[in-house]
Parts: C-alpha cells; structure tokens; sequence
C-alpha cells in the first residue's frame, strides 16, 4: 500500500493522488465522498438548481483532490444559498408562514443532510491522511515543522460502516431537534417557561399578539438560545468538574499559586519594584563610596608625596648647609 | 482544545443556523435543518473527545526499558546501540481512536533504527509500544524526559497534547579500551634510569633486598641473615623493598571553559575520554590509577586505586562530568526566555496552559504613575473636580478658605465662560423645550466642558494603560511570568517568587539556567564580555590545579605519573601556582605530563603560518579609484574576519608556546591533545616508570 511506505513531510500531487485512489483503505472514503457529492447534485437538481449542483460537484472534487481545507465551509454555505435561491439569483421567492411546520421528516431533505453529512466526514478524514490532522504546536507554522498526517494503515475495516451508521444517527436526530424547537413555545410568565405548540392553532401567525405572546420566529429563537446556553452551561459543569477531578497534584498546586498571585500582584509587583529601587540606590552609593574613597587615598597619597618632597627639601639643604 | 478546522466549522454551521432558523424559514427550512443537523454531529463529536480525553488521556501511563546487550541495563556504554522500548497504556475503559505517541529523544544521542513516534490507538488492555534503537557516541548522561502523546479526533476538529513525564537518566560511560589500548607492555624498554632518578626505597614485603637491620623480638626466624648474623656474631634480619606498583594520577580540567560546544563535541568530552583510555589501559596493566577533577572553585580527587569497582567508579565520575555544561552567564534574560519556554511548554503543557498559568490583563495594564509626568496627568484629572468642588463649597458657606487671587481669578474665568457657552449651546440646541430639559441639558454641557480637561487626561491614562497589552514587550512578560510561576512550584517557593523572578533579572537568569542545565538544553554563551576580554579564562583554575598536585605528592608512595589534561593555554602569568607545584612535584621525583586540549578550528602551531594575504592591488593609473572595501562590505567584513582569525590564532600560538616554556622548564612535557596519540604517549610513559623499577 501507498500509505505504509514512508511518505515525504510535503506530499506531492502525484502521491496525494495516488493516496485517494490506489489505495485501499484510503479510497473507501474517497469514494464515500464522491457519491456524497453525487447524491447532492441529484437532490439540487431535482430541486431546481441544478447550477448549484454542478457547482458543488465541481468545487467539491476539486477540494478533495487538491487538499483545499477551506472548501468544505464554503461548500455548506454554497449548499444553503443555492437553495435559498435555486436559480442562483437573490430572490427567495413568495413567503410561505406553514413552510416550517410541513417540512419534517422530508424524505428529500434527510438524503441531502444525510449525503452533506457524509461528504464532510469523509472529506475531514481524508484531509488527515493527504494534509494534515493535528494543528502544530505553535500558533504560527515555523520552519521545520512536520504536518502529522494519519497513516492509512491506521484505518480499522469497521470504519466506514460507522461512519455510515452514526451519520444516519446524527440525521434522525437532527430532524428530532429541528421538529422539537419548532413544537415547543416559549411562556416566560409560566412556572415553567416551555410548553408544547399546538399546530393546528393560527395564534402565532396573528398580527396583533396579546402581551406575553411571541412570534413562531420569536419562540424559536429564544428555545435555541436558551438550549445552546442551557446545554454549554450543563455540559460545561459536567466536563469542569471531571476535570478537576483528574487534575493531578502538580497542577492543583500550580492552580493555587496561579490564583494566589492574581490576587495579589499589585502589592507583589510594588514590593519588588521598591526592592530593586532600594538595590540600585545601594548599589550607586557603594559605587560613590568606592569613588570618594579612591578619591581620598589619591589625596592622601599627594599629601604624603607632597610631604616627602619637603621633606627631601629640608635634607638637602640641611646638608648643603653643613658642606657648606 | 478546538482546532482552527474546528473553530471555522462551527463558525459557518452557526451563521447557516441563524440564516436558515430567523432569517429565511418562511422560504425554505433545509440551511435550518442541515445546521441543526450539523451541529448535533459537531456536539457529538465535541462530546465524544471530552469524554475520552478525561477517561482515557488523563489516565495513559508510561513505562520505559532500556536495553543493552539484550538486558535490562542501568548503565550505558559509548559507541554501544541499545535498544529502547516505550510502553504506553491507560487504566481506563476507553478506546482512544487515534494518538500519535512520540517519545522525546535525549540530547546527545543518535538514532540507529526505528521511529520515536508510533499512530495508534489505545485501548483498554492494548497497550502501545515504542522500540527504537539509540547510540551514544560520547560519554555523558543521557536524560529521557518522558513521552508525548497527541490525541484528536479523527475530523481534526479537536486537539490534545499531554507530556506524560518520565524522568530518568542514565550514565553513558566511556567507551572500552579498544585493542591499542588493551595490549600489555610486555616489551620493557632497554635502558637505565636517568642519573639522579631513584625509587622511594622503603621496607616491604617484594623481592629485592632492601637493608640488614639488627634482629628485633619477634621478626620470623626466615627472615634471618644467617651468615652475616655469622660473620658479626649477632642475629640480623634481612628488610626486603616495598614492591610498589606504578601509580598514575588524572587530572581533568572541568572547568566551564572546556565545556564549550555542542554536546558530546565538547573539549571536555574529549579529554574525558583520552583519561578514560589511559586509566583503563593503565588499569589493565595492574597499575593503579586516580583520577582528580577540578574547575576554578575546588578539586575532587579520587585516591589511586586498581579494583575493578574503583574503575567503575573513576568511568561514572568521567561520564558525570562530561555532561557538564557551562553556566550561561552573561546571556540576555530574553535569549534565555527563547529557549527555555519552548521547553517549559513541550515537557510542562498542562503547567503552561492559559488555564492555569494565567496572565491577567490588569498585569499588564501600563501603569502611568511609574513614570514622573504620569503625576502631572494625575494632576489634570483631578485639577477640574476639585476646582468644581471647591467653588460650590464656597457658594454654601463663605467661610471656606480662599483661592490665591490670580489663581481665583483664572477659575472664576473658567467658569463664568463655560457657563455662558453652555448657555448659548443649550438656547441653539433645544431652545423651545421645557424649561427643565433645557436646565438638564445646560448642565450636561456645563460639566463636559468643565470636565474637559479631567476627560481628556483621563482617556489619555486609559490609553497609556492599554498600551501594555500589547506588543513584544507584554508577549515576553507573558512568557517570563508563566516560567517563573513553574519554578516557583518547582521550587516550592510560593507566588512571592514569581513577581520576584519577573523583576530581578539577575535571579531570573540564574533560575532559567539551571532549568536549562537540568533538561540538558544548551544555550548560546557569549564568550566575551563587553570589554572584549574572554570570559572563560578561568584564571583560579591554576590555583586549585596546584593546590591538588601538592596534595597528590604529598600522599604519593613512590616515583608517580601525574598526567594533567587542563585548558590552560592561555592562563599567562596566572600559571605560577602550577609551575611552582610542578617543580614540587618534580623535585619529588615523580614525572608529569600536561595535554592540552586544542580547538578544532585554530590550526597546530608547529604549522607554518601562512603570510597574511597582500592587499588588492589597485590601479596607480586613477589615484582617485576607491577601495574595495569603500563599495564591497561583505568583502571588508571577511577580510577584517580574517585579520582578527590570524591575530587571535598568533595570539593563542604565542600564549601556548609560553605556557609550554615555563612548563617544560620544569621538567613537565607538554603536548596537544591532537598531536599524535597522547594514550600513547602516557602508556610509555608508564612502561618507562615500570622499567625504571624492573631495571634499577
């Protein structure tokens, strides 16, 4: 196989090529992403767009072949406008108010989410075997750092059934999601401030809502909202506190000084500054005291040179005065 | 935790929701639908990492083996591969799909065979392994800091490194003797000591008869001279000589100057193991062999010794200190920070992360007031409040203390005309509203034109402050701080050390080097201070030198070889204690060599110098043509590299051949460490003590 041999820090295209095709257990998932995108195209065309599905096929492949990472993104909101707008001109078209509520369980609507769903998983994996699967250590790509690619070696032969089965999964419950945020209102003036819509009512298509009422779009934006930060909120309790549980002993103590100096850097940061205040300034007067005592040794020393000489003086003429 | 693939993904998937749930349902639900859809997948996924990053990644644990000569070893030898296996395994339930387990390979040490990174996954009861082959190619100690495992999921959406530390280290022991080294000198040499030379003659238990002496009680009856006892008519008893063996005495300089370069390169790891040589092959010979080290702070001398246990011991203390490095002094805090937070962050990551080595944003707040006309910012802050204070004080009771008259004079200006701009303003503005809109709008233009000043100084504070977060200067506090709060938990030291290290710079080199030394990274050392002088020297190496020598000849038992293998070339003048002990050491008889350890990139001075290159001729026929060097800077730069080359290169010339008057002048015989064989040298050396002796 391709992947058991060892492959160069930059792959060329060749070996990409041959990594996504010849293969095989990399062109499994080659081959579930072309038939994902092939699946779109059908469900865009037989929804009018058939631009957009050209379109897709088109940037898809190309993203898959030459290892373009931002493509998937792009390719979902490709997806998104063209069928907001299936001739690819800006017009959404008339505006249908029931439009959310006769749109569940679509069988149309799973397939696409189901192939998208299918494409991006296995388009991801294959950007780790030909691109890259970790990030690098550092923010910035330095010079010398490896891009850590999976081996196709490393994949198990189970994969693409699970990967098959659980996406099912994932859309089933993403209708289950979208029905359950369009079947539940938001009551703030309740005890409890959800409670269950009832479709056959028109209340919240009115016009004029009495007070405490909201909009089908109002409920369903405040039952997301609080979802997403209910749920964070839980999970994010749950994670923390396993965490803390894990932590080992060095890193519990590094969390207690961490907190310990946060709260008391200030007066840590003006001691320190006064320390090294008080060292320069003793430092400097030693210095000047070095000075003043070189300065009086220097003294000293004419002094005595000063000294001697008249002394040498007094000798000299003392014996010249006894010559004479 | 969340890759930039990740973070991009969940960013489009959110906009697609909020487009597809408020903006466009009415129209069509699939972009609604699909992004539900998409963010229950990426949720799963988010989910499934946490999950398996707590119950599993927290739990990997590591063992390691290390194998020479197919065995469990503790100690490694140079220029032998052995075998490394890495075990990793985790204690809980969890299968981790995909982890990339890199152990980190050991400075000084050369990969043989097979990968330090393995792709795998980790389940439970299937641990993972890594084997790989290694080779030391110099004595030292080699440290394995642990194993880095990266997990992630198999999208590239989430990302986690844990450093699972292992810290051990092992000793690389000098290579054995090789076959040159091994032979016995069987061939003694044919000669005659010198004249003068005699052997410390004292009584013992060989086979040369030494003196008579009278008959003591108690002296065995065979040692009795029967015929001479005979012939003087009084029992005498024969002294036979001591039968002392040739006693060799190392001296390795380990001073910082020798532990310059890379590693397992180093001038020390050279000379270790020429000692290393020489005392094995002494050794095998059944002389006995000591071995002192010493730098420019103390000796450590290891008595002679010939037990295979003592050679042991003398390979540990080689290897020990072929390991050495020298202390980065003189290296700017920040070079050092460049080196040692890469480390800190790939051995101590959960140490490192934000999460818990935080760095606030009000520490890095720029605080004006450490600055002198910060005070006068101060001042204009809070000048205007005050002045507006003090005004309405004096409105409510008149016997408040007065202003200075100019001073008075300019605030009552000040307010007066702020009061009839604000007047005019608020008439232009909203001159028909009611009468209590219009007083609350006069005041909020009064007080913002009286505040103007406190505003404008104010935002100016603000700005100076935040000023702090950014730059190169705050990314090297950030840094500096997190490794100082390691080596305040390192050290048990408390947060009092952090701020205490990010200040102090002398502490903080200090601390940073000693991490350095400690996980064997070696930093770049400048090795001239400002003044140009060489900051290795090493001057007080020579005192303890001689200190050591002294003391080897005052325990010396007979005529001994003290092989001195130092750096001291360039000592100069400062070589007159090791002179004065060499003439101790010789006037005892006892011999002494010096080998010299030479940088590889000075050429032997027994070379002949080449006549430094002429200057570019130029032209007479244009006397205004310019120089080269005038329009060719990287010609001028290599030809001044060259001229400092050729001087340093004659100055270290002239500072060898000095240093080998003044010690050849005392008998010692001085060579270079790569001139010829110096193991050579020493083993005959010691052939002609043991011949001496044999020959007498």
């Amino acid at each position: 196989m391709i992947a058991e041999k060892k492959l160069p820090a930059k792959l060329s295209q060749r070996q990409v090529i041959g990594i996504l095709f010849r293969d095989r257990a990399a062109r499994a998932y080659t081959f579930s992403a072309l038939g994902a995108l092939a699946m779109i195209f059908v469900v865009m065309y037989l929804n009018g767009s058939d631009i957009g599905g050209v379109l897709v096929v088109l940037l898809g492949s190309a993203a898959l072949v030459l290892r373009w990472t931002a493509m998937p993104p792009f390719l979902l909101l490709v997806i998104a406008y063209f069928h907001a707008c299936p001739f690819g001109i800006p017009d959404f078209g008339s505006e249908n108010p029931y439009q959310v509520r006769e749109t569940y369980f679509q069988v149309a609507d799973m397939v696409l989410v189901m192939a998208i769903l299918v494409y991006l998983r296995a388009q991801y994996r294959l950007f780790g075997f030909v691109h890259q699967i970790m990030p690098f250590e550092n923010v910035f790509r330095r010079k010398g750092d490896v891009p850590t690619r999976r081996p196709s070696s490393h994949i198990r032969p189970d994969e693409i059934a699970w990967l098959v089965g659980i996406t099912g999964g994932i859309v089933l419950l993403g209708q289950g999601a979208w029905w359950l945020v369009n079947a539940l209102e938001f009551a703030p003036m309740e005890n409890f401030p959800l409670r269950w819509s009832d479709p056959k009512s028109l209340r919240v298509f009115r016009r004029d809502l009495p007070p405490g009422e909201f909009r089908a779009g109002q409920h369903r934006f405040f039952v997301i909202l609080g979802a997403m930060f209910f749920g964070t909120l839980l999970l994010r309790l749950v994670f923390s506190y396993w965490q803390l549980r894990m932590m080992s002993a060095a890193e519990g103590a590094m969390v207690m000084t961490d907190t310990s100096w946060a709260e008391s850097h200030r007066e840590r940061v003006r001691v320190e500054k006064w320390r090294i205040w008080g060292r320069t300034r003793a430092a400097e007067a030693a210095k000047q005291a070095e000075q003043e005592r070189k300065q009086a040794a220097r003294k000293a020393e004419q002094q005595r040179e000063k000294q001697a000489a008249k002394e040498r003086e007094r000798e000299r003429k003392a014996n010249r005065a006894q010559r004479d | 935790m969340l890759t930039a693939r990740g973070w991009w993904f969940a960013l489009i998937v959110s906009f697609i929701l909020v487009m597809g749930a408020f903006v466009i349902p009415n129209y069509t639900t699939v972009p609604a639908i699909l992004a539900v859809t998409l963010l229950a997948w990426f949720v799963y996924e988010w989910l499934q990492f946490h999950y398996k990053s707590n119950a599993a990644v927290s739990r990997l644990r590591v063992r390691r083996w290390v194998m020479q000569g197919g065995r469990d070893t503790p100690m490694l030898w140079a220029n032998v591969p052995f075998e490394i296996r890495v075990r990793v395994r985790h204690t809980g339930y969890v299968t981790i799909d995909y982890a990339v387990v890199e152990d980190r390979l050991p400075t000084g040490a050369d990969l043989i065979k097979g990968e330090t990174e393995s792709h795998t996954t980790i389940g439970w009861g299937q641990p993972t392994d890594v084997i790989y082959t290694l080779k030391c190619p110099a004595p030292g100690v080699l440290r394995f800091e642990g194993v880095k495992v990266r997990v992630a999921d198999l999208h590239g959406f989430f990302y986690r490194r844990v450093f699972l530390r292992d810290a051990i280290e092992f000793l690389v022991l000098p290579p054995l003797v090789n076959a040159e080294g091994r032979q016995r000198a069987d061939k003694r040499f044919n000669m005659l000591p010198p004249p003068g030379i005699h052997r410390l003659r004292r009584p013992g238990s060989g086979d040369e008869l030494h003196d008579l002496r009278d008959y003591q009680p108690g002296d065995p009856p065979k040692m009795i001279a029967w015929k001479v006892s005979a012939r003087k008519d009084k029992l005498i008893t024969k002294e036979y000589e001591n039968d002392v063996p040739v006693r060799c005495v190392l001296f390795l300089d380990t001073s910082d100057g020798v532990r310059l370069g890379p590693p397992g390169n180093t001038l020390l790891t050279r000379m270790a193991g020429v000692t290393a040589v020489v005392a094995q092959a002494a050794a095998a010979n059944r002389d006995l062999v000591g071995l002192t080290t010493f730098d420019d702070k103390a000796a450590q001398p290891t008595p002679p010794a010939r037990t295979q246990t003592h050679m042991i011991n003398v390979l540990r203390k080689l290897a020990e200190v072929s390991a050495l490095q020298p202390a980065p002094t003189g290296v700017p805090p920040d070079q050092l920070t460049r080196r040692a937070y890469p480390l800190a962050h790939e051995l101590y990551p959960e140490l490192m992360a934000t999460t818990t080595n935080t760095m606030p944003l009000s520490r890095k707040w720029n605080p004006l007031l450490d600055k002198r006309w910060g005070w006068i910012v101060l001042f204009i802050i809070a000048i205007p409040p005050c002045l507006l204070a003090w005004k309405v004080a004096s409105i409510m009771d008149p016997e408040v203390v007065r202003l200075p008259r100019g001073v008075n004079r300019v605030v009552v200006a000040w307010l007066s005309n702020t009061f009839s701009v604000g007047v005019r303003l608020t008439s232009w503005l909203v001159g028909g509203a009611p009468l209590s809109v219009r007083i609350a709008v006069f005041f909020v233009f009064w007080l913002s034109m009286l505040l103007t000043p406190s505003v404008i100084a104010g935002m100016f504070w603000v700005a100076h402050g935040i000023s702090g977060w950014f730059g190169m200067a705050t990314a090297e506090l950030a840094r500096r701080k997190r490794l100082a709060a390691l080596f305040s938990l390192q050290d048990g030291t408390g947060p009092d050390a952090i701020e205490r290290l990010v200040h102090d710079d002398e502490a903080y080199a200090e601390r940073v080097s000693r991490f350095l030394q400690y996980h064997q990274l070696r930093c770049p050392i400048p090795l001239y201070d400002e003044f140009g002088r060489y900051r290795f020297r090493c001057a007080e190496k020579a005192d303890v030198l001689a200190g050591a020598i002294v003391r080897a000849v005052s325990h010396a038992r007979d005529n001994e070889l003290y092989v001195i293998l130092a750096d001291i070339s360039e000592l100069g003048a400062d070589l007159e204690p090791l002179v004065k002990a060499c003439r101790v050491a010789r006037a005892r008889r006892h011999h002494v060599m010096v080998i010299v350890p030479w940088p590889a990139d000075v050429p032997s001075p027994d070379e002949a110098q080449e006549p430094p290159a002429p200057p570019p001729e130029i032209g007479r026929r244009k006397n205004k043509k310019r120089h080269p060097d005038d329009f060719l800077p990287n010609e001028r730069h290599k030809r001044l590299t060259k001229i400092v080359q050729a001087n340093l290169t004659r100055q270290y010339h002239e500072s060898f051949r000095k240093m080998r008057r003044l010690l050849g002048a005392t008998g010692a015989t001085v060579m270079r460490v790569d001139d010829g064989d110096p193991v050579r040298l020493v083993l005959d050396r010691l052939d002609r003590l043991r011949g001496m002796r044999s020959r007498r």
